[in-house]
């Protein structure tokens, strides 16, 4: 199956899901959306795939993509499940963000890598705005979107291989940074993250979670290789707004309570994630940054859910969190300190730090009652939901158990 | 016959003043149309025929697309939705308004745009410089239109603006994918105009409800 019959069943499935659930008000079958983008892309023709930063017109998913969509579409049924209502446009905007997705992923055309993105996050921030018409939302449609705009920006001057002199580089790595850092709300530009995941539903703010941040982060993996002249700016810009957000993240989730607790971490992880994409050990990155995905791929249903969702089942969710063996986030986040060590000492004390505010933030949240009534929509859950939780919380400790056979199994070898 | 360069800049700075301070309901449809007609010249004389003839298909389907997507919106029976024109927030008051920023906006573009010009280099196989005016001058209005944004209809104008400057940047890079980038580029304009005049219809639908219940 090639990219663009993948694409057309992730679109097809998420517009005839909405038409089913709004003809049949059953919303179990908002779940058609991901299942069926979920299959298209188990059986889509997989071969290696080439950075945008190097200009190449192969449209081709490779296996660690392919993965991450399987993945993120099995985070995001979970999230319907968990979901308390749907109208059904749910999903609608799962369908055309993983179709967005996949191109994104599978091009190696700046161009169309850009564009894909650009619509993506545009469709994604209409749709915010309609729900919560606010100043936040409003961010999550400038920013973001702009971000996009710069990767544009970026590739008439692409590829900057031989390219040595004169400001050609540094205006193409500035743009792509620029967006990627837009893209994956980093430090300076994360503001409106922070605002829009804590205040909408988790249904919601889940396709940025698990299809478009997830999918900037991957390709961004692959920019360093793409970009040898500038390489160096890119990596500083990466690995300095990267640590960044890694330490505001982490010091704003020991303040912060219940979602917004979470949502703090989350961006922390990823800003540890884009520091070590800035290090020159694209190796380390690349793992460490995809079993972070994999376990807040576990997780963020769960944790983005109204509270209630299981006491006993979420708190164990924050100690899945906390960083500290057998935890799924022990060792994504061992791997990626293994390459921001090899930076400096500034780089190695502001990771530790970040690394320590997270432990302390989620035994904090795991304390028994902690986070009790602090969230919107205090629910209570039934007895299918608790055990999806559970069989969530449970998956997350078994990628914490055997990370590198889940890794392998999700991301290939 | 060689192309005043002069000529291809102050159409597409024109373009870019007109798609900045368009408002209302038909702004992205107007803008689109703008930004079109103002890069045609430019994306001639760089790409030829065929170039010319994506940008214009791009413009013009744009146009179509909204308002058939306005049209059907009227006659849906789909839920009454935002109104894409409306601001999302409040402005507070202020001395000068949303449109003022704009232009002021259009007016920084073009120092910003000229150094890109005439300092950066693009090329995939020969380089050249000085050709990506036109280009940079929408790109940037566009970029700014999204920073100001306060309504969906900018940030879907700020989309079309930026896709087709960056689709005509590309295409003055060259190379063997010009013309295939430049069209990925250009089908974001019409999807864009779709979706606001879909917006734009099931919103006057709702509307045009409550005043005949009013009557």
């Amino acid at each position: 199956m090639n990219v663009y019959a993948v694409a057309s069943v992730w679109l097809g499935g998420g517009l005839g899901a909405t038409v089913l659930v709004r003809t049949t008000r059953l919303k179990l079958l908002a779940t058609v959306a991901p299942f069926a983008g979920a299959l298209a892309t188990a059986f889509a023709a997989v071969g290696p795939h080439l950075s945008p930063a190097l200009t190449g017109d192969a449209l081709t998913i490779d296996r660690a993509g392919q993965g991450l969509l399987i993945a993120a579409a099995g985070s995001f049924t979970l999230a319907i499940l968990l979901a308390r209502r749907l109208d059904g446009s749910e999903a609608a905007i799962c369908g055309l963000v993983g179709a967005a997705t996949v191109f994104a992923l599978a091009a190696s055309s700046p161009v169309l890598w850009s564009i894909v993105l650009l619509a993506g996050m545009g469709a994604l921030a209409v749709r915010w705005i309609a729900i919560s018409p606010s100043r936040a939302t409003l961010a999550g449609g400038r920013v973001p979107t702009t971000g996009a705009a710069a990767l544009l920006a970026a590739s008439p001057f692409l590829p900057v291989v031989g390219v040595i002199t004169g400001p050609r580089p540094a205006i193409a790595a500035g743009l792509l940074a620029g967006g990627i850092v837009a893209l994956l709300a980093l430090i300076p530009m994360g503001g409106w993250a922070t605002a829009v995941l804590p205040a909408l539903r988790g249904i919601d703010v889940a396709p940025w979670v698990v299809f478009l941040a997830p999918a900037v982060l991957l390709t961004a993996e692959r920019i360093p290789a793409g970009t040898p002249a500038a390489g160096d700016a890119f990596g500083r810009v990466m690995l300095s707004a990267g640590l960044a957000s890694a330490v505001w993240g982490s010091f704003q989730a020991v303040r912060a309570q219940g979602r917004a607790r979470y949502v703090r971490m989350l961006l922390a992880d990823l800003g540890l994630s884009a520091a070590a994409i800035g290090t020159a050990h694209p190796g380390l990155a690349l793992t460490g940054g995809l079993l972070i995905l994999l376990t807040h791929f576990a997780l963020a249903p769960v944790m983005l859910a109204p509270v209630g969702a299981g006491d006993r089942s979420r708190r164990l969710a924050w100690v899945a969190l906390a960083g500290v063996p057998p935890t799924p986030t022990f060792w994504g986040r061992f791997v990626l300190l293994e390459a921001i060590f090899q930076v400096g000492s500034g780089e190695i004390v502001a990771s530790l730090l970040s690394v320590g505010l997270l432990f302390f933030a989620a035994v904090m949240a795991a304390l028994p009652r902690a986070e009790h009534g602090r969230d919107i929509g205090d629910a209570s859950y039934g007895g299918g939901r608790r055990v999806l939780v559970w069989v969530a919380v449970l998956a997350a400790f078994a990628i914490g158990a055997a990370p590198a056979a889940a890794s392998a199994v999700v991301f290939g070898g | 016959m060689g192309v005043s360069e002069p000529l291809v800049s102050t159409i597409a700075v024109v373009a870019g003043v007109v798609a900045l301070a368009v408002d209302g309901r038909q702004a992205v449809s107007i803008a689109v149309v703008a930004v079109g007609l103002g890069l045609a010249p430019s994306v001639a004389s760089v790409g030829g025929g065929e170039a010319l003839l994506v940008v214009l298909a791009s413009a013009a389907l744009a146009a179509v697309a909204g308002v058939t997507a306005r049209a059907v919106a009227r006659r849906a029976r789909w839920d009454a939705g935002l109104d894409p024109t409306v601001p999302v927030i409040a402005p507070r008051q202020q001395l000068f308004g949303p449109r003022s920023v704009r232009v002021f906006a259009a007016a920084i573009s073009l120092p910003a745009a000229s150094w890109v010009s005439f300092n950066v280099p693009v090329g995939a196989v020969a380089v050249v410089q000085g050709l990506l005016f036109p280009a940079a001058y929408i790109w940037t209005c566009g970029a700014l239109r999204l920073v100001v944004a306060r309504t969906v209809a900018d940030l879907a104008v700020g989309a079309t603006m930026v896709a087709f400057g960056g689709g005509a940047a590309w295409l003055v890079r060259g190379g063997g994918d010009a013309i295939t980038g430049l069209a990925i580029a250009s089908s974001l304009p019409p999807l864009a105009a779709a979706a606001a005049g879909w917006l734009t219809g099931r919103h006057s639908r709702r509307a045009s409800a409550a005043g005949a219940r009013a009557a």
